[in-house]
């Protein structure tokens, strides 16, 4: 990437390597020039009027309005100053090339452009220095004051689409050798369809790429059909070959996308040919792993959602897995104006392992996701609310269960409904009817006193 | 006319009284004094400044000036006294009036340090302590080479002002970003044991 513009400028060292900068005016100062001789032997040198030099021999060009090198340690390039070579342009009001430290400083509507993919870095204050051995292992630029770099992303074998760019800003920018970069200061990531924001950026490139947000909270956001949005103290995107595949929130994460709403201490996406495959959320030290989809309440030490091609297959919880239904609204235990009205019993399964599966159903054309199933493994228990016929009168039941495993079967679309449900192991079972409400046990009759 | 014809029997009785002859001066085109391998010091508070040499020299006393060709001019530093800089030409004038020397042609200005000036005019100010050509001008030096439309230098090329210059870095240069020193091959690699 580019907050190593000038870094990137070391690139070119390859084919320049072993070759020093041999200045030479490309054509007459328009004004004047001044040479002082200084102790030690060596000359101050100014120049005024559209000075423009060049490297003899090499692709390299720089200049301003005017011209002072001090010392032949330090040069100044003062109003209009540019630096061109084969790799990368930049144009500043000021640039100044201290030898000694081999730094650049670039000062005021700074503009440095890669001639590799367009990417820009604009600021008013730009520093770049060089790697040094036993100084600096590696090649560092900052930018200060608000500095914003637009980025190419590197577009994958084969692909001819136009990309658009990231846009960074941050107050600071740093970045190390020609592959890491770091961001401070209400940072903003920003591309046609992703937002995202936090207070540090850590961002490295390669074939594993990092991009690290870090704020209170950092988000990350995708708009358009598919979009999403990250939230946590820590978010993580990586990057293969600069494509978002793996995209992880840190620290009180929220994943919300369309009705889904994922929550944990930490939360991870991951990305296959740029759609969501994967969402999974853990808990930690008290918190919960917790998932609400379309009414669904879904909690648990941890959340595995499945869904390859955005397409729901399954969702797994794991430890303490609670999955409970929507409310129903039409719920016939309730009584519209009963204040001492408790809370209304929503289907719920409780198991160390709940594993929900989904199947894709045509309604009239429109594809729906649909429950094919759900099994409850280990200290499963369900609490269930139906309505059955008994006498040709329906009344609805509550049945509460306990087994090792508990597996719900779904009735087949356009059917509504448990088809089934299964219980293994250490069953044990109650189910009241309201038809029943009000009738007397049948106790075993009285036995006189001896 | 008429009165001058009249004056003439006066004027030539009075040649025959000849009393007090002015001093006979050399027309202005014409040189008081010639010289060959001509050469005098140019002092300033009784320290040598500069020297003056010269294959041939017209002297205009009349005007203060000297006529040179093939000058030389030797600066010396006023503190150390050292040899700071030559300058050469074909031909050129010597004011001692305001003590400025004018050279034409060809002129070379060679400092010490190994800078070389050329011009086809330069003037050197004595009162100023300064050479300055309104020509065009080369140079070169160890650092480089360069060429003008016109400067102002002390004589021993510390301070030059030029303008509209050019010019090209000679040396090692210098490393901008991007750029490394070439790694000295390994010793003993490739060789023969």
């Amino acid at each position: 990437m580019l907050l190593i513009l000038l870094a990137g400028t070391a690139s070119a060292a390859s084919a320049q390597r072993g070759k020093r900068c041999l200045l030479e005016f490309e054509r007459e100062a328009q004004r004047e020039g001044v040479s002082v001789e200084i102790p030690g032997g060596n000359a101050n040198y100014y120049f005024g009027g559209d000075v423009r030099l060049k490297c003899r021999g090499q692709d390299v060009r720089i200049g301003a309005d005017s011209v002072e090198s001090i010392n032949g340690d330090v040069y100044r390039f003062i109003t209009k100053a540019y630096y061109r070579d084969a790799d990368v342009s930049i144009r500043a009001d000021t640039l100044t090339y201290y030898r000694q430290t081999e730094r650049i400083e670039a000062r005021g509507s700074v503009v440095v452009v890669s001639a590799k993919d367009s990417s820009t870095l604009r600021g008013p204050y730009v520093d770049h220095t060089r790697s040094v051995a036993g100084v600096r292992d590696s090649a560092e630029t900052l930018a200060l004051m608000r500095a914003t770099m637009t980025v190419q992303p590197k577009a994958a074998k084969g692909d001819t689409a136009t990309r658009s760019p990231y846009v960074i800003v941050a107050d600071r920018l740093r970045g190390y050798g020609s592959s890491r970069m770091a961001g401070g200061g209400n940072v903003t990531v920003d591309r046609d369809d992703l937002a995202g924001r936090g207070d540090s950026l850590l961002y490295s490139t390669g074939t594993a790429g990092r991009t690290i947000l870090i704020g209170a909270p950092a988000s990350w956001q995708r708009t358009g059909a598919d979009s999403f949005t990250v939230t946590g103290r820590e978010v993580r995107l990586g990057l293969t070959d600069e494509v978002l595949d793996d995209l992880r929130a840190y620290g009180d994460g929220v994943v919300i996308q369309d009705s889904t709403r994922v929550r944990g201490d930490s939360v991870a996406m991951r990305f296959v040919d740029g759609k969501l495959a994967s969402t999974e959320a853990w808990g930690r030290r008290g918190t919960r792993a917790h998932v609400t989809r379309d009414g669904y309440d879904i909690r648990g030490d941890s959340v595995s959602i499945v869904a390859p091609g955005e397409v729901l297959e399954a969702i797994r919880v794991f430890g303490n897995g609670m999955l409970q239904n929507p409310v129903d609204s039409a719920d016939a235990t309730r009584t519209a104006g009963d204040s001492t009205a408790t809370a209304p019993d929503r289907d719920t399964l409780w198991g160390t392992q709940i594993d929900a599966r989904f199947g894709q159903v045509d309604s009239s054309g429109t594809p729906l996701t649909r429950v094919i199933g759900i099994t409850a493994i280990g200290g499963a228990r369900s609490l269930l609310t139906q309505t059955v016929e008994r006498n040709g009168t329906t009344t609805p039941t509550l049945n509460y269960s306990i087994a090792d495993t508990i597996i719900i079967s779904m009735k087949p679309f356009p059917g509504e409904g448990f088809d089934e449900v299964r219980m293994l192991g250490n069953v044990q079972g109650l189910q009241l009817e309201t038809a029943s409400i009000g009738k007397g046990a049948a106790l075993p009759a009285k036995r006189g006193i001896p | 006319m008429r009165r001058l014809l009249l004056m003439a029997p006066l004027l030539l009785a009075a040649c025959g009284d000849k009393g007090i002859e002015p001093p006979v001066t050399a027309p202005g085109d014409s040189a008081d004094s010639f010289m060959e391998g001509m050469a005098f010091n140019v002092t300033t508070e009784g320290v040598r400044v500069s020297r003056v040499e010269a294959e041939s020299a017209w002297v205009f006393n009349a005007r203060q000036i000297n006529e040179l060709k093939k000058m030389r001019v030797i600066f010396y530093d006023r503190t150390t006294g050292k040899q700071t800089s030559v300058v050469t030409a074909d031909s050129g004038t010597f004011n001692s009036r305001d003590e400025t020397l004018d050279a034409r042609g060809n002129v070379v200005a060679t400092a010490t340090t190994g800078r070389i000036l050329k011009s086809q005019h330069l003037v050197y100010d004595k009162v100023q302590n300064q050479i300055y050509s309104d020509t065009a001008y080369t140079f070169t030096s160890p650092d480089g080479n360069g060429s003008g439309a016109s400067f102002v230098s002390d004589p021993d090329f510390k301070l030059i002002r030029a303008q509209r210059p050019r010019g090209a870095m000679s040396g090692k240069g210098i490393l901008l970003p991007g750029q490394r020193d070439a790694r000295p091959a390994p010793k003993g690699k490739g060789k023969a044991p």
